[in-house]
């Protein structure tokens, strides 16, 4: 397809720019954007956080609140008919009639005390003259259409009685309801699993394509406008910073951070090399081409060590029950078991990535080593030993990093204070000592030493996880458990923590248990691999095996439905 | 790509055994062991308050009694057992809904409290119907949209009103609508004369309504963040649609849980109220008897107090339930 | 996804603490409502100003009144407000209507501040021991908590009061050690969902003691909440004290306190409504300082805390 022409664009933006009017600062969200989308057409915008593809989709409705925002100038046209010059009678019949909008958060973004029935003749209703029983017939289409087969129950039910990917497909219906022009998806399978995430995409496309509708994808994912989308353009800071079709952004990008931003995903990279930060290549400019990967010796370090006599870290059998129902008494008396004897071998100087979709046990399974959850069966065994029988010292070896950069740091303490906190127990090492510590963590995960007064709001989200990352190493461990370190930040920084990690291993011989959804991450990374599912391990071995042979039915799904580019040009 | 995991029914409502049926119970049972619970507490920690207090025999038989008129009554009452026995036979008693008889006029005392018990519901409910209808609205109207200076001015005095104490404000309404004015009498209850019903009623609804509405207020603020609030305006909802159809709602599960603690608090509460206005209810019948050391009548008061509140309370957990559908499906 | 299930039950608790009462002594209604304002800074003068005077009458009030506060001049009754040398009128048995004012204030601050300090004390300790651990303990504070709350304070607090009789002690005892509910109630949430933040999970595993944890971490993360609520709970007590004066059965009868002055009042509503005003006044006055204090405070809490948690 090629690109709009003015005369059958659904949506025009030309030269927009809109400011957040803050308490004593004013924030350029975005400065200058021009885009069209034509008729039938898929349209990705990808950008990182930040960069302003979010504020784009909100204004298109004119749903960002009045009082706050100001646009200094450019004008927002849907079907022709300029949005910003409607009333909020005018914007209502457009709001869900000519444009609807998809939102990312399945959980909370359908209202949760009403039944699916009812949000769906809201909308039905309020754009079209027909019967409730007509609405209903048409509902129940709609619900079908999204491959729901038992339309009648999901129709009748409340949000909380569906699952995520469920309550994605009620609001996609709800979406095409009222025969829309464009369909605005902001990050509409972010929050979602990879397997639903694919058939999520699926039906997203299918129906667009079934009803003519465009599709505007806002997403941060290269991989899902590759394969889902016409065109894509590309944000970066408020601006768009290249566009075209997406054969040609994605195979021969122009502009330095589009290549930083495919540079910096560890898909299709050599495993264990070093990834390119879009800092970098943005500081050199333009002109930055990709930096020559630095050669690695782990691999092969790695290989060597393989096939020692005891691993450093071993499960045997280790089950993980919760207490499900309960008695009068408040005793339990039925369990639901999240890790189903796991048998797993870890050694000196290796990553072992654990990979699974959510709710298939993988953080059960890290909270019971480091004894968060206690085991129900069992043995979790460290340096050849139980690791409830080793003595404080030694169980201090195995340290975790968290997901979320914002909940593991006290919002109240220093960084020093946060990153020496485990120093401290047991004995009062005097303030300076501690201070100096931090100062050399901090140098050790890559941040500035005179920080170490600051507190953690004062940092970016990689920076966080890097203060934590340097929490952890404060106690010398050798084994670092790391719970979806990198699933919270934007790929760039991923690459960031993802390089960080590859050198403290490389320098101190660590051993990573890496756990993880992304496939691309967990090859880029792992030594060896296990694929976890409903509690179960139902594959493992060496990571290049796992996940380009695999033998498991489920691991084939979990590959299948990864939207790689790769797979998205074969096509 | 199997799509059969998405499609399956979720288990939830979706058979009823007989076990499902015994622990969908357990809610209950447990709400009747705290009641249980609360009875024993409050009947234990009285009977031993009360003896404290003074001797029943001597409130019995008058200041002059003979000490043998008192070791009659004694020995009548088996008050010349010791103290534990008389505990246990009286929890016997307390077990068959026999508190004993009033002291002050020999009536039985529960019969005496359930007198009562229908003009206190009368004026509680009064007060919540007035303050509901007040509250709901009002702290709608003010969460619905960002501070101006209409809201300024509607929360300004609702803070005003919220440190005005509910008897400074009888005592106000009294001074101008039945002193000065003489439009409403100033004391006394008819059941069939609205008249004395309104200064009750008022006095403690001003007291309540203030923060029943600003956290219906803060409810319906929160609500309209919510991302539900974006799905709808996006979907085309009218400013009224959102308000009423979406943050209502919502916002009214928090303010239920108010409602539900107001009234209960209410009903020995009000004993200011019923005192400066001399409405016959629990509260006033409380301090009477607690005065004149009539102490059968306060443990009665007592007992009927805490099985109230533990029906006010079950009564808004049943409306919790109705309320919010992700309580009433999952049960247990 | 255990980890991730919630009880209905605990659904039920959460909304119940979010929601409220109207007991007086049951702030968390105006601790909940009081996210709805954003304070200006005049207004936080205001509070400021207004609190200040408030102590300044208390500690130094016995140099501020013009009479003996109980000694009455029979020739003097029923003075109006400025009317032969008093400020604020005359009762009626001729006594300084200001100067007795001054008097119940510093009775009640006196006697509201006590006891909030032991309510402090025992409802932080209690919902602190309650959010540690899951355990007998947690079960015996929470349900002992539940069963004080689910019966009228006040109807225990006429029963004790009369039993035990009036005066000082009496009086804040009976406060002291049954209005404590609210604290342990605010602790106990907010301490429990610092507990399940990954930062403690990670002093955890790094062996720091659970000591070090709750007075390192949880104690800190509640202090603002703590502060809110107390000034809150500090007018609530001031309406209870009150009212159990004006009952007759806190302050003992003579003294002059602001229950006692407003009882008093009520034979002369007629002749003598400032006899009603002046105390009424006081208790307005007070109560609306100690919730302008509060709203304050929550209101810095939360521009610092934005600027903190984002």
């Amino acid at each position: 397809m090629t690109p709009a022409s003015n005369t059958d664009a659904v949506l025009k933006i030309d030269n927009l720019a809109l400011h957040f009017l803050g308490q004593d600062s004013i924030v350029e969200a975005l400065k200058g954007i021009t885009m069209e989308i034509a008729a039938g057409e898929v349209v990705g915008v990808v950008g990182e956080s930040g960069s302003g593809k979010s504020v784009t989709a909100l204004n298109t409705l004119r749903l960002l609140p009045r009082t706050k925002t100001r646009i200094p100038h450019g004008t927002v046209s849907v079907l022709g008919r300029d949005v910003m010059t409607l009333n909020e009678a005018e914007l209502q019949k457009v709001r869900g009639g000519d444009v609807s909008m998809i939102f990312q958060e399945p959980m909370t973004a359908l209202n949760p005390v009403l039944r699916v029935r009812e949000q769906m003749f809201d909308v039905i209703l309020r754009h079209q003259t027909i019967s409730p029983a007509d609405a209903e017939k048409l509902s129940l289409k709609l619900l079908s259409d999204m491959k729901i087969q038992d339309a009648e129950r999901v129709f009748n039910a409340y949000p909380h009685e569906l699952s995520g990917g469920m309550r994605q497909r009620v609001m996609i219906a709800m979406a095409f309801s009222c025969q829309p022009k464009l369909i605005v998806a902001d990050e509409p399978t972010t929050a979602l699993d990879v397997t639903v995430q694919a058939q999520i995409l699926n039906l997203l496309r299918e129906r667009a394509r079934a009803t003519k509708t465009a599709v505007m994808l806002i997403t941060h994912d290269l991989a899902v406008v590759a394969q889902l989308c016409d065109r894509v353009y590309v944000m970066y800071k408020g601006k768009i910073v290249e566009q075209g079709l997406t054969r040609d952004v994605i195979g021969k990008p122009q502009h330095a951070y589009t290549r930083a931003l495919l540079n910096a995903l560890p898909e299709g990279k050599k495993p264990k090399s070093r990834l390119e930060t879009v800092a970098a290549s943005m500081i050199e400019g333009q002109a930055a081409v990709a930096a020559p990967v630095a050669q690695r010796t782990t691999v092969q370090a790695g290989f060597k060590l393989y096939g020692r006599a005891t691993p450093l870290f071993e499960a045997v059998g280790a089950t993980v029950r919760y207490p499900k129902k309960y008695n009068l008494l408040g005793r339990a008396i039925s369990y639901q078991t999240a890790v189903n004897q796991v048998n797993l071998s870890l050694y000196e100087g290796q990553t072992l990535a654990i990979v699974g979709e959510s709710g298939c046990g993988k953080t059960s399974f890290a909270n019971s080593i480091v004894g968060l959850v206690p085991l129900a069966s069992g043995e979790l065994r460290y340096k050849g030993k139980n690791l409830r029988d080793h003595d404080e010292l030694t169980r201090r070896e195995v340290q975790i990093v968290f997901q979320d950069p914002q909940s593991s740091l006290d919002p109240r303490w220093p960084i020093w204070r946060i990153m020496t906190e485990p120093l401290t127990v047991g004995k009062r090492p005097s303030r300076n000592e501690l201070r100096e510590t931090a100062a050399g963590l901090c140098e050790m995960v890559g941040l500035d030493p005179n920080a170490i007064d600051r507190l953690p709001h004062e940092f970016s989200g990689g920076q966080r996880q890097r203060i934590a990352i340097g929490r952890a190493l404060s106690v010398h461990p050798r084994l670092l458990l790391l719970d979806e370190p990198t699933s919270a930040l934007d790929v760039s920084v991923q690459a960031q923590i993802l390089n960080l990690l590859l050198d403290l291993q490389e320098k101190y011989q660590l051993s990573y248990l890496f756990i993880s959804h992304n496939v691309a991450v967990v090859r880029h990374i792992a030594d060896h691999v296990a694929v976890m599912y409903m509690g179960q391990v139902v594959e493992s071995g060496e990571s290049e095996q796992v996940l380009t042979r695999p033998t498991h039915e489920y691991t084939r799904t979990l590959m299948d439905a990864v939207p790689t580019l790769e797979r998205a040009f074969a096509a | 790509m199997s799509s059969v995991a998405e499609n399956a029914p979720n288990s939830a409502g979706a058979k009823t055994t007989g076990q499902d049926l015994l622990t969908g119970l357990i809610p209950l049972l447990l709400q009747l062991r705290k009641l249980a619970w609360l009875i024993f507490a409050v009947t234990t920690l009285l009977f031993f308050v009360l003896r404290q207090a003074g001797d029943p025999a001597l409130v019995l038989a008058g200041n002059d009694a003979t000490p043998e008129q008192l070791a009659a009554i004694r020995a009548q009452f088996g008050l010349d057992r010791p103290l534990i026995i008389q505990y246990f036979s009286y929890m016997w008693n307390v077990l068959q809904f026999d508190f004993g008889k009033s002291l002050a006029s020999a009536e039985p005392a529960l019969g005496k409290v359930l007198d009562m018990v229908p003009r206190t519901l009368h004026l509680a409910g009064m007060a919540i119907l007035l303050t509901a209808t007040i509250a709901i609205p009002l702290g709608s109207w003010l969460g619905f949209k960002p501070e101006n200076p209409e809201r300024r001015a509607v929360s300004g005095f609702l803070f005003v009103m919220q440190g005005v104490p509910g008897f400074v404000t009888a005592l106000v309404l009294i001074q101008v609508f039945a002193v000065n004015l003489r439009w409403l009498p100033s004391l006394g209850y008819e059941w069939f004369e609205p008249k004395t019903w309104v200064l009750p009623t008022c006095s403690l609804a001003s007291f309540l309504f203030p923060s029943l509405t600003r956290v219906v207020a803060a409810n319906v603020a929160e609500a309209m963040r919510e991302d539900y609030i974006r799905t709808a305006r996006a979907n085309g909802a009218s400013q009224s649609a959102l308000l009423w159809k979406h943050a209502v709602p919502n916002a009214l599960l928090g303010a239920a849980a108010l409602i539900g603690t107001q009234f209960a608090a209410l009903l020995g509460g009000s004993a200011i109220i019923e005192t400066i206005f001399s409405w016959p209810g629990m509260g006033w019948l409380l301090l009477e008897s607690v005065q004149t050391l009539d102490f059968p009548v306060v443990q009665a008061l007592a007992f009927m107090i805490a099985i109230m509140v533990f029906t006010v309370n079950a009564c808004t957990d049943l409306v919790f339930r109705f309320l919010d559908p992700r309580l009433r499906t999952k049960g247990a | 996804m255990p980890e991730n299930s919630k009880q209905p039950s605990d659904a039920l608790a959460i909304a119940k603490t979010a929601g409220v009462s109207l007991n007086p002594l049951d702030p968390t209604s105006r601790f909940n409502a009081s996210k709805l304002k954003q304070f200006t800074n005049t207004e936080i003068v205001i509070a400021f100003i207004l609190f200040v005077t408030l102590v300044i009458l208390a500690v130094f009030g016995s140099f501020l009144q013009t009479h003996d506060p109980m000694q009455g001049d029979l020739l003097k009754r029923f003075a109006k407000v400025g009317e032969k040398g008093y400020l604020l009128g005359s009762d009626h048995l001729g006594r300084d209507l200001w100067s007795r004012a001054v008097a119940g204030l510093q009775w009640s601050m006196a006697c509201a501040l006590t006891a909030n300090v032991i309510n402090l004390l025992i409802g932080t300790s209690l919902g602190l021991m309650a959010a540690e651990k899951e355990g007998w303990a947690r079960t015996i504070i929470r349900q002992f908590t539940d069963t004080l709350q689910s019966f009228p304070f006040l109807v225990v607090a006429i029963v004790v009061v009369v039993i035990v009789g009036h005066g000082f002690v009496p009086l804040v005892l009976t406060l002291g050690l049954g209005a404590w509910v609210v604290f342990m109630r605010v602790v106990y949430a907010e301490a429990t969902s610092i507990y399940q933040r990954d930062y403690v999970k990670a002093a955890r595993i790094a062996g720091v003691s659970r000591s070090a944890i709750m007075f390192g971490h949880v104690l800190p993360g509640v202090r603002a909440s703590l502060f809110v609520i107390f000034a809150f709970h500090f007018a609530g007590l001031l309406i209870a004290e009150s009212a159990l004066s004006f009952l007759g059965i806190g302050a003992p009868l003579g003294v002059p306190t602001w229950g006692n002055m407003l009882a008093e009042s009520r034979q002369y509503l007629l002749k003598a409504p400032w006899m009603l005003m002046v105390p009424a006044g006081a208790i307005v006055l007070a109560v609306i300082t100690m919730n302008l204090v509060g709203d304050g405070i929550a209101s810095l809490s939360r521009k610092r805390g934005r600027s903190i948690d984002v």
